[in-house]
């Protein structure tokens, strides 16, 4: 691709220009995906304990950095590759800590779900009704997302809808011998990015909402979505 | 069933996931697979030390691949980075690299993708332990 | 030898790989540094933050690549650098980053990205750009731990890079050990 093309699609695409799913989809291997997201979440997790602790030593006058700090990749000649090894990073017990851990993977994913939806939103009709736009999510996006369709949509007519997947494709691979609770409470924040994604959908159509999800037993995913009033 | 027991060990040694598949094999005690793993790993080390043709001479893998005895067969498959596949088997099993190799192909998708895994650590995955099983029977 | 991994690299992606639409896993990959942006003020930390989840994800993703191959070691960097390319990326991302730039000793070389899927829809502010930022700095982690896991420790580092208003994007790798395998460990 020329250095032109490539800024005209840039522009294209930052115009929204290009009709969404008018345009063929570049491809990569979904492993890249499969590796990305739990480190994303740990990642995520880590830097947020990590900012709380030095605002906890900046408000007790202390200085961030004297603590020892946890290994910083800068020394890229050690040897001992095990003290870095990657894995599976605990839940933080403080519930304010986690609580920004839910803000932060839910904002990830509406800013995903907002673009999305600008990619791929329907170019021959308007959508307006709520329930055609919940049917898109559990359609048109949860292909993009996740080839395949969710299972499931129900509604009360009153504005809550609930999609159900049951084999929930970022769960497939979770697999513990801790048993099905420990196991649904673990996978909790791979859940958040997804309801900030139906979130940021919802939103590019205009659709107030807030998104929560719920676990029963991996691979199954529930997703309710309530419609709050803009009137 | 020909294959009656595996191990995995890691880089470092330890063992990191053991299951038998037949009641033909003294069942070892947690302790005893340990060493055993340890030990393996040791003299498999020490073998690829010995070698008359180093890697860097073009010699492929080093290590030991089999060990036999009258009544089984070890067959070890090590990766380029470092962790061991092994399978004890009927001594009539000649060539299981094949099978090793779909190993590792599990623990790839299996062990590495789960996010609750841990590097290094034994593998703790009911999926893992059902496709191996599979792979197990169907060999 | 780049023939050779260029076909290995192709068969892998048309018959061992599932493969997905790009743009989730490339909207989420930038909102994630938006994030990280918004948590650190500060460009030099997010580089670092992205390269340790590089690193952390090439830990894992070297045994993907194996597994899947069936390689053969690598004699030297230069075929190192192939398999990174030809195989390492194209398995990943489809793209084989072309290999250039060898320094005399053969310890040093340049992937340059013609066409990199993080940088589609990219573009950075001014600030991000004056701060520091290298956009893609999760593949230099990438590359990093992938080779450590196979014994070679490299420096690796973005120099260049299309969205800062460069001319290509160019990652610098640099050999800087070879581990020792096969010493027996001590006991634990």
């Amino acid at each position: 691709m020329s250095a032109d093309s490539r800024t005209t699609a840039r522009l294209m695409s930052a115009l929204s220009l290009d009709g969404g799913n008018a345009v063929e989809g570049r491809q990569i291997s979904e492993s890249a995906l499969e590796f990305l997201l739990p480190e994303l979440v740990n990642t995520v997790i880590s830097t947020t304990v990590e900012t709380k602790r030095i605002a906890a030593r900046l408000s007790l006058g202390l200085d961030p950095e004297e603590e020892p700090q946890e290994d910083t990749t800068d020394d890229s000649t050690r040897s001992d590759s095990t003290t870095m090894a990657s894995g599976w990073t605990e839940l933080p017990e403080d519930s304010e800590v986690l609580e920004q851990v839910y803000v932060k993977l839910e904002t990830i994913g509406f800013r995903v779900g907002r673009r999305l939806a600008e990619r791929y939103a329907p170019v021959n009709r308007r959508l307006t009704d709520t329930l055609d736009i919940v049917k898109f999510v559990c359609k048109d996006m949860w292909m993009v997302l996740f080839n395949r369709q969710v299972d499931n949509l129900k509604t009360n007519h009153r504005g809550i809808y609930v999609l159900q997947d049951n084999k929930f494709k970022w769960f497939l691979r979770m697999s513990s011998n801790h048993g099905g609770a420990a196991a649904a409470r673990r996978a909790q924040p791979y859940t958040w990015l997804p309801c900030g994604i139906i979130r940021g959908v919802l939103d590019s159509f205009g659709v107030n909402a807030v998104v929560s999800p719920e676990t029963l037993g991996l691979p199954q995913c529930t997703f309710q979505i309530k419609v709050v009033s803009n009137e | 069933m020909a294959i009656h027991s595996v191990f995995i060990i890691n880089k470092a040694g330890g063992l990191i996931y053991n299951r038998d598949y037949s009641t033909n094999i003294a069942k070892l005690s947690s302790n005893e697979a340990l060493i055993l793993a340890g030990t393996f790993h040791g003299i498999h080390a020490l073998a690829s030390r010995i070698s008359p043709v180093s890697r860097s001479e073009g010699g492929k893998d080093t290590g030991i691949q089999t060990i036999d005895t009258a009544n089984f067969r070890i067959h070890c498959y090590q990766t380029a980075t470092g962790i061991k596949f092994i399978a004890v088997t009927d001594p009539s099993y000649m060539q299981l690299s094949d099978v090793l190799a779909r190993m590792y192909g599990l623990y790839s998708d299996y062990a590495l993708k789960n996010p609750f895994h841990n590097l290094e650590m034994p593998v703790r995955s009911e999926l893992f332990d059902t496709k191996l099983q599979q792979l197990i029977q169907s060999s | 030898m780049a023939k050779q991994y260029r076909s290995i690299g192709e068969e892998v992606w048309k018959n061992k790989v599932e493969k997905v639409n790009a743009e989730l896993f490339i909207f989420t990959y930038g909102s994630l540094v938006v994030q990280l942006i918004k948590d650190y003020e500060d460009y030099h930390s997010v580089n670092k933050q992205l390269d340790k989840l590089g690193y952390n994800i090439g830990v894992r993703l070297i045994d993907d690549i194996l597994s899947r191959t069936n390689l053969e070691k690598c004699k030297d960097m230069r075929e190192t650098a192939e398999v990174i390319s030809k195989i390492g990326f194209r398995m990943f991302l489809n793209i084989a980053p072309s290999v250039s730039a060898w320094s005399a000793d053969s310890k040093e070389f340049s992937l340059i990205l013609d066409d990199n899927p993080l940088n589609d829809f990219c573009e950075l502010p001014p600030r991000a750009v004056q701060g520091g930022l290298w956009y893609s700095n999760v593949l230099c982690g990438v590359v990093r731990g992938a080779l450590e896991m196979v014994g070679l420790l490299v420096k690796v580092e973005f120099v260049r890079d299309v969205v800062r208003g460069d001319e290509v994007s160019e990652i610098r790798v640099r050999l800087e050990k070879v581990l020792d395998e096969e010493v027996p460990v001590g006991d634990d």
